[in-house]
């Protein structure tokens, strides 16, 4: 005796938001166990005394309208997105702490794939699920919850697993993921089960306070209307039906094993950012290049051949090149959907001004290394220009009489004296800038160092494209 | 300032650190998807976030909710990804919510042309979710383009609340070129206006002269509420009518307001067009090479790049158009910039459209051959 009632601080004292003309009690229908279910976080909130860096999101079903009630942050989620918005909402500030409250649309059907996602990356949020196996905003409809045998206005013959499935255990799904750190059921059909609620709901949010990670309370809660029958009857429903199907049980409980995740802030610092964008390098100059042709002082090129035979890799060393030396330069690569195999072509321009179009219809330079991309391409040829081929794949040579001609088994060569076909690119760079004297050889060794990942495999390329360049004639 | 050699979705994330982007969520998808892997490098660098979701829908949700929390956010897609996208693109228009979305286009309808460049989504990029509602959509033609109205979007979003559509093509978005990347500090970045008013006063859709209201993260003191649902002024539902129509007209007023100095065009060659190619994208690039190839021919012939596509350059547009004998359009789809171009100079004109749709990128034929049209 003594004790006054009052409501907890969590709470807005008056529920001003609610437009009906009661200011005092919640919008939930007599009987309810939102309104229940309400009152403990709100409790929780108030004696952890963390409403000002609280955010509800709530879900769409009976309480979205959670904001009424709540005196903290809200964001009212599309629906079934309850998860993911509150993933964005707890990254973005991890001292936040982030209620997503859900019903069992919004979190087991619409929102099944958020809910799983979200859980198994192990969300340093509190989810609130409230099962009452029914839709009860929209008017009594099935829910993935629903009861076998369950008469609802779209299952009025009760659910039947044949038709409609057997519903979702929601808890027991999650507890078999790594990531969540506590997963509970409870009900609210007696005391004793309220009071395991309350404790349920007070742990899930000081896990979360102390950065524990992804918690989980599913609570089997009543609609009297939902179910059609009185607010005293819903509670023997709840026994007599959610809990055989159902059972309340820590499904998951490793808080006392997990360690505090770490909090980190965005970084602001201008050098660091510098340094992660990599725009503290210095810029060195080449050598100019002294082309021999007119045509190779800004040349249009197109390489074609097999995917895997470095057809993109030529393409990106020669534009990565010339850009060193001061040029602009595109680069365009073409393959069918597949990443590996199949045929590959790119298009390279290098230009002293502004380029236009990057896509080379007529290259001055065509390299064809194996013979449908020759035949495809050798019509296209800029009168005058250069084609190179790789006679080891290309049998059939170059039929047109107007343009210069560079053919050597490449492959052959990099395969016996340089032991490796893989460099038979290269070998194909050191001879046509030995051609055409459209680039220095420094600026492509810069150009192996930015592009070839794997460092061991620099030299082999480097003398590849020593050796490329006594094949020039 | 340093020089750079890399491709458009390099580019783009590239902008996005220096526009102080700290958050990326997004689901892999062909051509976009070199977007989310440089992120996935650079974002733990600045100790900022990268996650990649469960599908589209989850990580366009996940950047509003990071965007409340007061970080910059930003997800990229294409096509398909770009549809489930739109219900969570209602949510940030009707909630102003500043985001950055990236649609690489790919040829479509559904699964489509996804190595296969493409510039479908042009009227999708402003009607695609449901209901009235303002957006904006920038359109890059080259690398560098794409690293500065990476940057500008990320601004425009800030200073207007709103989501920004970045509408790339498979071409810009792989194609590689040179760029000038400027060191952070050099370039103008622009931060959402936060409110200076005590919490209690604070009402986060306010009717402010510019029609912007000031957006206070969560967690920072003011406690407001966020809805897919009308709201007034406090951010709470409502079904006043009156109040409905207050909003829409400031969100109207707000996009009024912001219309010129969001609408970015580049004329070249106009001084004596008789004719004008008007394009975008990659097909602005092929439309440069037409232009010279018809004035080596005789003709004369100048272009409008539209960098902006929504709000539609109409305005600008309409102002070059008189006295002229044709306009192009020049596009990567059956025809859809072409029926904002017809509205915006009437019956004055003649306008053709020049069109490529079989997943190849356009040719300065294609062009030409129209021009011989008229």
């Amino acid at each position: 005796m003594g004790k006054v009632l009052r409501k907890p601080k969590g709470f807005y004292d008056i529920f001003f938001r609610n437009p009906s003309p009661d200011k005092k009690s919640t919008h939930y229908c007599p009987g309810c166990g939102h309104g229940i279910v309400h009152k403990m976080i709100a409790e929780a909130i108030e004696d952890f005394g963390i409403a000002e860096k609280t955010i509800w999101v709530s879900p769409v079903g009976c309480s979205v309208f959670g904001y009424y009630y709540f005196d903290c942050g809200h964001q009212q989620a599309p629906h079934g997105r309850a998860p993911a918005v509150a993933t964005g909402i707890k990254r973005a500030k991890p001292d936040t702490i982030v209620i997503s409250y859900q019903g069992d649309g919004d979190l087991a059907a619409i929102g099944g794939n958020e809910i799983l996602h979200a859980a198994n990356r192990g969300e340093g949020i509190s989810v609130f699920f409230v099962n009452n196996s029914i839709y009860g905003m929209t008017g009594g409809q099935m829910a993935p919850t629903t009861l076998v045998g369950q008469k609802t206005t779209t299952s009025p013959y009760g659910r039947n697993p044949a038709n409609e499935g057997h519903p979702l255990r929601m808890a027991e799904l999650i507890s078999q993921l790594e990531a969540p750190v506590y997963v509970e059921r409870v009900s609210l059909h007696d005391t004793k089960n309220r009071i395991k609620t309350r404790q349920a709901i007070r742990k899930a949010l000081q896990l979360q306070v102390d950065n524990k990670g992804f918690s989980f309370v599913e609570i089997l809660s009543q609609c009297p209307s939902g179910w059609k029958v009185s607010p005293v009857d819903s509670l023997k429903w709840i026994e007599e039906n959610q809990l055989p199907y159902f059972p309340v049980n820590v499904f998951k409980d490793v808080s006392s094993e997990r360690e505090k995740i770490k909090i980190k802030e965005p970084l602001w610092d201008k050098s660091k950012i510098s340094q992660a964008l990599e725009l503290d390098i210095e810029s060195k100059s080449y050598p100019a290049p002294k082309p021999l042709k007119a045509l190779y002082e800004e040349p249009r090129i197109k390489i074609a051949g097999f995917g895997g035979q470095g057809i993109l890799m030529l393409g990106v060393l020669l534009a990565e090149a010339a850009m060193l030396t001061g040029k602009e330069v595109t680069w365009i690569p073409s393959y069918g959907p597949e990443m590996r195999g199949g045929t590959a072509n790119c298009h390279v321009v290098i230009k002293n001004g502004k380029i236009s179009n990057p896509s080379v219809d007529k290259p001055d330079i065509l390299i064809a290394m194996n013979q449908p991309s020759l035949e495809k391409f050798e019509k296209d040829v800029a009168t005058g220009g250069l084609i190179i081929i790789d006679t080891t794949l290309v049998k059939k040579g170059v039929s047109r009489k107007d343009v210069e001609v560079l053919a050597k088994p490449f492959s052959d060569i990099a395969d016996k004296e340089l032991k490796s076909t893989k460099v038979t690119n290269s070998l194909i760079i050191g001879a046509l800038i030995g051609k055409t004297g459209m680039l220095d050889k420094t600026s492509l060794f810069d150009a192996f160092k930015i592009h070839i990942t794997k460092e061991n495999l620099i030299d082999i390329n480097k003398k590849a494209l020593e050796k490329g360049l006594t094949l020039s004639q | 300032m340093i020089k750079k050699m890399m491709h458009g979705n390099e580019a783009c994330a590239y902008g996005a650190i220096i526009a102080g982007c700290r958050f990326f969520a997004g689901y892999p998808i062909t051509p976009s998807s070199e977007i989310a892997e440089e992120l996935a490098v650079l974002l733990p660098q600045v100790e900022g976030k990268f996650i990649q979701m469960e599908d589209e829908i989850a990580s366009m949700a996940a950047i509003l909710g990071a965007s409340l929390n007061g970080i910059k956010s930003l997800t990229a897609t294409s096509g398909p990804g770009f549809s489930l996208k739109q219900e969570n693109i209602g949510y940030a228009c009707q909630t102003e919510i500043p985001c950055v979305i990236v649609n690489v286009q790919r040829g479509g309808p559904s699964t489509g042309s996804p190595t296969m460049p493409s510039q479908e989504d042009f009227m999708q990029s402003r009607w695609g979710t449901h209901g009235d509602h303002f957006i904006v959509v920038l359109s890059p033609s080259s690398v560098q383009e794409t690293f500065d109205l990476t940057v500008k979007s990320f601004n425009i979003s800030e200073k207007y609340r709103t989501p920004v559509i970045l509408l790339m093509d498979e071409i810009v978005g792989h194609m590689t070129e040179k760029m000038i990347l400027p060191e952070p500090g050099e370039i103008e970045i622009i931060d959402r206006k936060k409110p200076s008013v005590k919490p209690e006063d604070f009402r986060p859709y306010e009717n402010t002269e510019d029609g912007v209201p000031p957006m206070a993260a969560f967690g920072s003191g003011y406690r407001h509420h966020v809805t897919g649902l009308m709201h007034d002024e406090t951010g709470f539902p409502t079904n006043n009518s009156e109040i409905i129509q207050k909003q829409k007209d400031r969100w109207k007023k707000k996009f009024d307001l912001a219309r010129d100095t969001v609408v970015f065009t580049e004329l070249t060659d106009a001084e004596d067009m008789e004719y004008l190619v008007f394009s975008y994208g990659s097909s602005a690039r092929c439309t440069r090479k037409a232009v010279k190839i018809a004035r080596e021919n005789g003709l004369k012939v100048g272009s409008m790049k539209a960098l902006t596509l929504w709000p539609f350059p109409g305005k600008e547009l309409e102002k070059v158009s008189r006295g002229l004998k044709g306009i192009v359009v020049a596009e990567m789809n059956m025809g859809q910039a072409i029926r904002e171009v017809e509205r915006a100079v009437g019956k004055n004109v003649k306008v053709l459209g020049a069109n490529r749709y079989d997943g190849e990128s356009m040719h300065p034929d294609d062009i030409l051959s129209v021009i011989e049209k008229f």
